[in-house]
């Protein structure tokens, strides 16, 4: 005994002296101001730890205020948070718990505040684990699921599983068994992903435990032995004889004596060198209980006594089963007075553990009483967005929701999106085997393309449409930044959308050309103004030719030509690193020539071909050096081949590309021109105010964006319907203006609702004028909506000045421009030959800027008159067409368009040294012009 | 330079109210430093200023045939000048024009008609 007791103190003296060593050392580095600040920190840090573990803990406080404030002073915010959390802990331990979550909290600020995630997550699950402690499992479990989340965010997979486990120990605390075990089987799957051995066999001990609570000893068992396993090939064998300890009382209860005398003998031999009593202690206990089992009664109560005496000599708190024990063994040896003793004592036990047990219902309570109250104050929250989301979207509150809708929307989108991709690409190989097949594949691709069109722009139309209101409020420079971004990510979107249904079109032989009047002139400046910024980030030359000689009125599709100049222009600029591109259109024979030439890096001859091909561009990594889809090229050759042609490719590799195609137009006429074009787009709004109208979508967001949509340019009264049957049944109580009606809807759609409308109701009723709203824009749906008895349709995605215009038509209100803003209104005067509406606008309506130039005119005219006068006598035709030429200019600001056009004619006729004759004619012409526009003029005031 | 910030602009043409027309227009919104002359002998004494844009007639001096014509002027520019940016201007929509203005090393050729003005503000 005395050598035992020898050896012992002198491993603890040894322990201390190493301890004393430690500690000295790191006082060293803590003193030494040479030393690196982290490294003074550090060493802190694990002193004031050590001595928080030998309970010293005023000296540890006073340490760790010393830390806090030298990480104050040399700014070292991780340290601060560290030194914050010590001394929560130590309070914690000196129990004074409010000091110790203020610590805490502030530790947990500031990691929120140096935004360091890691740590932050860190310290909100230190702060779970205290509150755990300090059995406030609500707070706890707010905590730890906030951790578990964050550190899931950050990768912290370590802490990840801490948080998971404890919110297990949080349930099984609560006596939730069954939550209980969920979450330490989650904690163990966890652990095993990432590998976290520690992990792994500290969740398998927290399921033995579960288990062993749970009543299922096999379980159990199984676990602990993993556990144990675990533990042992990591070294750590603490670790391990937690679970040996919990086996042998396992064994124990299920009278296995033998198992539980090996695990016992296997803890003794493991122990023999861990310092602290409490194992001493319960290898007597379990030794006792064995015994009692075994029957060796005189033996066991021996043990116990000894036991119960080292206890209370050490202050350990008593174990009920060795009280239990001790009754037990008195009772069979007869020695009833004790037993009576120690069954009155194990009772009193017990019933400390009813009240803890009582104290634990209480708290589960407590805690699903709280959690209860947070979700109902979520679930108000949602309420109130729905209700004040009608009544104002100015309120702050409702614009972080838009955004979040818009943000959500998007995703979604983009998530359909891209599942519609791949269906795509399936689908279209599908399409061409049942091509083969006549009626049911076309219905097949009707289907198919009135599906996809419909499920893309129906979102897509809420998105780009509440974008456009939320672009109309008053923002902040954030928010309109980020509304913009979408916006613009929404056009590229749509822009996409349209390429991949353009083709799927083309493919299946729906693309329609259409063939109306417009000029190419203006088609090609709009080129040029949509490119002009890409080509100049580039510093490349953007040109664009129109050869005189081309007739700019003509009949065809502009758009169409517009998206096939634009793709080659755009590609061209993607591909020019330097020099220029440019489009020349010039008349051949066979028609107009388009020709879109590029000084770029050239496309190498046996590519040429596959250039056109769907989804590819010469090479994949051309793709992913200069981007792009790959779409537009096929998508334009084949709009090129609908108008009768062929994109011409000429290329040489390091000089440049030239793409062309000739198309043989039809002449078009102006007039038909100028009638198309009355539709403007800064169309005024008021020409509807007080009308009453009905606005019929199953979508609400279809709904908002047209209420919405409408109220902000005209003072209308709408109502609002969900489906046909609900729209019936407005119509009947009140008397619409006009109706708008999506197609698709259930319980009963537009064209069912319309019918119904047409053919049961009495006039005025049944004349409703009604407008279908359609995602679609295949000609078969649209004639389907005419057939119906509707009276137009609109597709969507809509703008605000084509829903106006349409109402407005169907009801035959006449359209009014908003009329430009001058700074006042002055009288514009239009003579013969003078008409001075350009001037006016270029002048934005200031008298005397207008009163400068038309002076000019007045003194250069007379001038002018009489050079051309003088060398028109001395047959200098070339002096005349330059005297001539300088008069355009002038005729133009003076808006006489006829006079600049004779002034073109002469210039022609004279440099091409023509009909003298005709010259002189057509001069005299022109003078009398000028003298007329000077009278005009003068008289201007 | 970007666009929209105010340049050091030359505006070269005989024809007065043109010249007055796009210096007001230009100036409109941006505040340029615009000069004008209305030969091509002007432009080029004032030549080293180094303007950020020089806006050019094509048929500069219609009246006096000896006077050098824009096509000359704009090569002289260049002899004197690197990295400059012309606009040619001209009424006339002729392809061959615009080619050897372009050849001449003119950044772009752009015809007066009513949209003029906008284009080479866009341009600037």
């Amino acid at each position: 005994m005395k050598f035992f007791l020898l050896i012992f103190f002198s491993i603890l003296f040894s322990y201390t002296s190493n301890a004393q060593k430690k500690a000295d050392s790191l006082r060293e580095i803590w003193y030494n101001e040479k030393c690196d600040v982290g490294n003074r920190l550090r060493a802190m840090n694990i002193l004031i730890d050590d001595y928080y573990l030998e309970r010293k803990t005023d000296s540890a406080l006073i340490l760790a205020n010393k830390m806090l404030n030298y990480a104050e002073q040399k700014k070292n915010l991780k340290y601060k948070i560290e030194a914050h959390t010590l001394i929560g802990e130590i309070y914690f331990e000196k129990e004074d718990n409010d000091k110790a979550i203020v610590n805490f909290n502030k530790g947990l600020e500031l990691a929120k505040y140096i935004e360091d995630s890691i740590i932050y997550a860190k310290k909100l699950l230190d702060l779970g684990s205290l509150y755990y402690d300090y059995d406030d499992y609500a707070n706890a479990f707010k905590s730890l699921q906030k951790s578990q989340k964050i550190c899931n965010i950050v990768g912290d997979s370590l802490n990840e599983g801490w948080s998971i486990a404890y919110q297990g120990f949080i349930f099984r605390a609560l006596g939730d068994l069954e939550q209980a075990e969920k979450y330490h089987l989650e904690h163990l799957q966890h652990s095993k992903k990432y590998g976290i051995k520690r992990s792994i066999s500290g969740a398998n001990g927290n399921l033995g435990g579960i288990y062993s609570d749970m009543g299922n000893i096999p379980k159990s068992i199984e676990h602990w032995k993993e556990g144990i396993k675990l533990s042992k090939e990591l070294g750590l064998e603490a670790y391990a004889s937690i679970g040996t300890s919990a086996l042998i009382q396992i064994y124990i209860d299920e009278k296995q004596y033998e198992d539980a005398i090996m695990y016992l003998e296997e803890y003794q031999s493991v122990t023999k060198n861990f310092e602290s009593p409490d194992y001493r202690l319960r290898i007597q206990n379990y030794q006792c209980q064995i015994d009692i089992g075994l029957g060796n009664y005189n033996k066991a109560l021996e043990e116990c006594v000894n036991c119960k005496e080292n206890c209370e000599r050490l202050n350990v708190e008593v174990n009920s089963r060795l009280l239990k024990s001790l009754y037990e063994v008195n009772k069979k040896l007869n020695k009833h007075k004790e037993a009576l003793e120690s069954f009155e004592e194990y009772q009193i036990l017990i019933n400390d553990e009813k009240e803890v047990k009582a104290r634990t219902e209480i708290q589960n309570i407590v805690f699903n009483n709280q959690l209860a109250a947070d979700s109902i104050a979520q679930a108000q929250e949602k309420e109130l967005l729905n209700t004040t989301y009608e009544e104002g979207l100015r309120k702050k509150n409702q614009e972080k929701n838009f955004f979040l809708l818009i943000g959500l929307l998007v995703f979604l989108l983009a998530l359909g999106l891209y599942n519609r991709l791949r269906f795509v690409r399936k689908s279209r190989k599908k399409l061409n085997i049942e091509k083969n097949r006549a009626e049911k594949s076309e219905q097949i691709k009707q289907d198919f393309l009135a599906n996809m069109s419909h499920e893309i722009r129906t979102p897509m139309n809420a998105v780009m449409g509440m974008t456009d209101l939320a672009l109309d409020m008053s923002l902040g420079d954030k928010q309109r930044y980020y509304l913009n971004g979408i916006k613009k990510a929404g056009d590229n979107l749509l822009h996409i959308i349209n390429d991949i249904l353009d083709l799927s079109k083309i493919d299946a032989g729906k693309m329609e050309l259409v063939n109306i009047d417009f000029s190419i002139r203006d088609t090609v400046a709009q080129v040029q103004q949509m490119l002009q910024h890409r080509a100049q980030e580039k510093d490349l030359e953007l040109l664009t030719i129109v050869d005189s000689q081309v007739n700019d009125i003509v009949i065809g599709d502009p758009m169409r030509l517009n998206q096939v100049l634009i793709n080659l222009m755009g590609n061209a600029i993607k591909f020019t690193l330097k020099g220029s591109v440019t489009l020349e259109v010039r008349k051949v024979t066979e028609g107009v020539q388009f020709n879109i030439i590029d000084t770029g890096i050239g496309i190498p001859e046996d590519k040429i071909q596959a250039v056109f091909e769907s989804f590819s561009q010469a090479n994949t990594s051309y793709t992913r050096k200069y981007g792009g889809t790959g779409l537009g090229l096929s998508i334009s050759q084949q709009l090129v081949e609908m108008m009768d042609s062929t994109i011409d490719i000429e290329s040489k590799e390091g000089y440049g590309t030239t793409f062309s195609f000739v198309i043989n137009f039809e002449k078009g006429s102006i007039e038909s021109l100028n009638e198309r074009n009355s539709k403007d787009e800064t169309v005024d709004g008021s020409i509807l105010d007080g009308l009453k109208i009905l606005v019929v979508d199953d979508n609400e967001y279809n709904i908002i964006v047209a209420r919405d949509t409408l109220k902000s340019k005209a003072n209308v009264e709408i109502q609002e319907a969900v489906n046909g049957q609900e729209a019936i049944d407005l119509v009947n109580k009140n008397n619409f203006d006009v109706i708008l009606m999506d197609v698709q809807m259930p319980v009963m759609n537009g064209f069912e609702a319309t019918q119904y409308i047409r053919n049961n109701f009495e006039s005025p009723l049944k004349d409703t004028p009604i407008i279908a709203l359609t995602a679609s824009v295949l000609r078969t749906d649209l004639d389907k909506c005419i057939d119906a008895g509707m009276n137009s349709y609109i597709p969507k995605p809509f703008k605000a000045y084509q829903l106006i215009g349409e109402i407005a038509e169907v009801l035959n209100i006449p359209m009014k421009k908003k009329k430009p803003s001058l700074k006042y209104m002055p009288e514009i005067s239009s003579g013969d030959i003078t008409d001075l509406t350009y001037l006016t606008n270029f002048c934005e309506g200031d008298k005397e800027r207008i009163r400068k130039y038309i002076d000019m005119f007045l003194k250069s005219a007379p001038r002018v008159i009489e050079k051309i006068k003088v060398s028109l006598e001395d047959n200098d035709f070339e002096v005349v067409a330059n005297h001539v030429h300088g008069f355009k200019t002038k005729s133009m600001m003076m808006g006489m368009a006829e006079t600049k056009t004779l002034a073109i004619s002469i210039e022609i006729l004279c440099r091409e040294n023509l009909d003298e004759e005709l010259i002189k004619e057509e001069v005299s012409k022109l003078i009398t012009n000028i003298e007329k526009a000077v009278n005009e003029l003068r008289n201007y005031s | 330079m970007k666009l929209g910030e105010p340049k050091k602009i030359f505006i070269v043409d005989d024809d007065e109210m043109l010249t007055e027309a796009l210096s007001d227009f230009l100036t409109r919104n941006v505040n340029h430093d615009i000069s004008i002359y209305h030969t091509g002998e002007d432009l080029l004494k004032h030549i080293f200023e180094k303007p950020d844009v020089i806006i050019l007639d094509f048929y500069l001096n219609t009246v006096n045939k000896d006077a050098a014509n824009g096509l000359e002027i704009l090569e002289t520019i260049h002899e004197h000048l690197d990295n400059i940016r012309v606009i040619m201007l001209s009424s006339q929509e002729s392809y061959v024009t615009a080619t050897q203005s372009i050849q001449k090393g003119a950044m772009q050729y752009i015809i007066k008609d009513e949209d003029a003005f906008q284009k080479i503000a866009d341009f600037i």
